[in-house]
């Protein structure tokens, strides 16, 4: 049956339509029976004819961004959760004391997009200003629709105070030993490590893992080169596995391990430790309240899915719950069971500071390298790296603000389209906003989750910004 | 880095339980007792902006006090002023923490005569935001000069010009600036959440 849910206030009205479960049935005899499925929600704003639509994607994300931007308007500390251009479709920005911008992002490109990105054309984001009384009444038309346990009743209001690290000097990483091939714990694609606070916190149901955090899944095939040992246990005391909550899990990382081959190969290792990260990062939302770093040794094919993982130390097994995991192991129903596939092992913290870790479990044998096709034409690759100059001297201005060159990889393809990018340094990482790179690797995929799935040949450089002003792009010349 | 978590049993300022009412508000994750600097100033300048609202503000809270229960907290007059006077900028500033449970117990109240007032705080920030757009001096608006130039009276007489966080709102323009914010600020605390929301907002870029 269908419902609909209305939270009017003067300059703002929030209109939700959907659905009641019927498998929770015993509703039809209530008055308000309970909107458990959400088909379509609207947003209307005093001055403007059109309302702001979408589906569920877009209302939790402007449930979260509006909430968060509500805080920073109280305490003026800014609130990251609220500025999410990257992983939200709707966020905040301040333009005066009482002026403030709505923006919201086209709702992420159909399905399969990304194998053929030029074919989508992004539709510009909508911008909406609002005035305090306005921003008001938005926040309110929220607020009532969270005290209403009969809508959506798995999104509640949760809020928690920005951390002191997030306001204003940069976080001290607080690194883990890793073994000593590790360099840089791996960094994902324009990933934020600060906290994430986004209140509400939303408990995805366990059928599936919001979509937007795995839909991209490069298929690679194992190289020829990849030595496949045999893992005989490593654990010497074997903790019991953390009881996961979903299909039936990969219960025993090591007795799978016995029977499959290890993915050890250094590239794949580290093209795969970019998709864990890539899948796990979006997906832990409530980074507050680990007393403890909760460490666990993931199991991961080589299409990325993850398909177990094993407590390391008794504060994981513990605290599973806090984080996504559960959630995130891949679900038989969407995905071929996986039988004697190879297994690639990743070593993952979450930390108390709300930083998440992911490297490869014995580290990496050799140095990595790329992996996928590369334009090798020494003519062609200076040609593209003089474009790649050009393009991104022309979107990079003002002054920066970091101390120490940002060294960064960028892929292009023939047309010299950015494919690809990650960070080489910390400071590369912490700094990114202040590059274009994320901006024009948004306005070509419409998000900045991951990296998308590319068959195409691509040719790799290396893109210095330097605190001076100067930017340097030089062909790639390998992981140092 | 062990941060106190919110479960560590607090110094309760009586014997018998809290009034109910509190517990709607979650202990911070702060190390100690006291309120951080922060904390203590935005609450006293948002009882500062109440009193600049309706003329016999001071009075309201304590009623307040009593209406709510939180007589075993705020208990008469002098204990109030004395909570008040924990905000640095104040002349009379008294080294003495804030206890969480006292500026619990100042939200609440700050909320429920901010909840009372609420057409009168939207009316005022309606009149600013036109007054601004049309580029109209704000003097131009009885209520609303009344109202600023109340909690310019009250802040100049209550703070101290020579420290610092004063010495950057020594003209009118800057007082009446903070005086507006204030009032939007008042605004959230209105509504649904508005009490949760004010008080978390307290501690950001305070919790580790």
């Amino acid at each position: 049956m269908n419902i609909q849910r209305k939270y009017s206030l003067p300059n703002c009205t929030l209109l939700l339509e959907g659905l009641s479960d019927v498998s929770r049935a015993a509703h039809f005899q209530e008055l308000r029976p309970e909107l458990s499925i959400l088909v379509n929600a609207e947003c209307y704003l005093s001055g403007y004819n059109q309302p702001l639509t979408g589906g569920r994607e877009f209302f939790e994300s402007l449930v979260r961004a509006v909430s968060a931007y509500a805080q920073e308007f109280l305490s003026s500390v800014p609130n990251p959760q609220a500025h999410n251009q990257e992983s939200e479709l709707v966020e905040f920005q301040k333009i005066g004391s009482d002026q403030h911008r709505l923006i919201v992002h086209s709702e992420s490109a159909p399905e399969g997009f990304e194998s053929n990105p030029t074919n989508y054309s992004q539709r510009p984001p909508i911008q909406i200003d609002l005035n305090t009384v306005q921003l008001f009444d938005l926040v309110e038309a929220v607020d009532q629709f969270f005290a209403d346990s009969q809508t959506l009743p798995e999104l509640s209001l949760e809020l928690q105070p920005v951390t002191r690290r997030y306001g204003g000097a940069s976080p001290a990483f607080i690194r883990q030993a890793v073994p000593a091939a590790v360099g840089v714990s791996s960094l994902a694609v324009a990933a934020i490590a600060f906290n994430m606070i986004p209140p509400p916190q939303v408990r995805p149901p366990q059928s599936q893992p919001d979509d937007k955090t795995s839909s991209i899944t490069p298929n690679i095939t194992p190289s020829a080169s990849a030595a496949t040992t045999p893992l005989t246990a490593a654990a010497a005391t074997p903790i019991a596995a953390a009881n996961p909550t979903s299909t039936p899990p990969v219960k025993n990382l090591e007795s799978l391990l016995t029977t499959v081959p290890e993915i050890t190969d250094a590239s794949q290792l580290r093209a795969l430790n970019r998709q864990v990260y890539n899948q796990i990062h979006p997906a832990w939302t409530n980074r507050l309240g680990l007393k403890q770093e909760l460490i666990y040794r993931l199991g991961v094919a080589a299409d990325g899915a993850i398909v177990g993982y094993k407590a390391v130390n008794k504060e994981a097994n513990e605290g599973i719950g806090q984080t996504p995991l559960p959630n995130l192991l891949y679900n038989p129903a969407n995905r071929a069971p996986i039988s004697n596939e190879p297994i690639a092992q990743f070593r993952v913290v979450f930390t108390p500071e709300g930083v998440l870790q992911v490297s490869p479990w014995r580290g990496y044998l050799r140095t990595p390298e790329v992996i996928g096709t590369k334009i090798s034409d020494a003519n062609i690759v200076k040609g593209l790296n003089q474009k790649l100059y050009n393009t991104v001297r022309r979107n990079w201005g003002g002054k920066p603000t970091f101390k120490r060159d940002l060294k960064y990889r960028v892929a292009v393809n023939k047309d010299g389209v950015i494919a690809d990018y990650e960070p080489l340094n910390q400071v590369a990482f912490d700094y990114f906003r202040e590059t274009p790179l994320p901006k024009m690797f948004q306005s070509i995929y419409g998000s900045n989750v991951a990296a998308p799935n590319n068959q195409e040949p691509l040719a790799h450089f290396q893109v210095v910004f330097k605190p001076s002003g100067t930017l340097e792009v030089t062909p790639w010349r390998g992981y140092q | 880095m062990n941060v106190s978590a919110s479960l560590t049993p607090f110094d309760s300022p009586s014997p018998q339980s809290l009034p109910t009412i509190l517990e709607t508000l979650p202990d911070p994750a702060i190390a100690g007792q006291g309120c951080p600097r922060r904390t203590k100033l935005q609450i006293d300048l948002i009882l500062l902006a109440i009193e600049a609202l309706e003329l016999g503000g001071s009075e309201a809270i304590l009623s307040f006090a009593q209406e709510l229960d939180l007589k075993s907290i705020i208990k008469d007059r002098v204990n109030l002023w004395r909570m008040r006077s924990s905000n640095p900028l104040r002349r009379a500033h008294i080294r003495r923490p804030l206890t969480i449970i006292e500026a619990k117990a100042l939200v609440v109240i700050a909320c429920y005569i901010a909840r009372r007032l609420t057409v009168v705080i939207r009316q005022l920030l309606m009149i600013y935001q036109q007054l601004d757009e049309k580029q109209i001096p704000l003097e131009q608006n009885l209520r609303l000069s009344n109202y600023l130039e109340r909690f310019r009276a009250h802040f100049k007489s209550r703070m101290n010009a020579r420290r610092s966080g004063v010495l950057a709102l020594t003209s009118d323009a800057k007082l009446d600036e903070l005086a507006i914010n204030l009032l939007g600020q008042l605004l959230f605390c209105t509504g649904t959440a508005g009490m949760q929301r004010f008080w978390i907002s307290l501690f950001d870029g305070e919790v580790e």
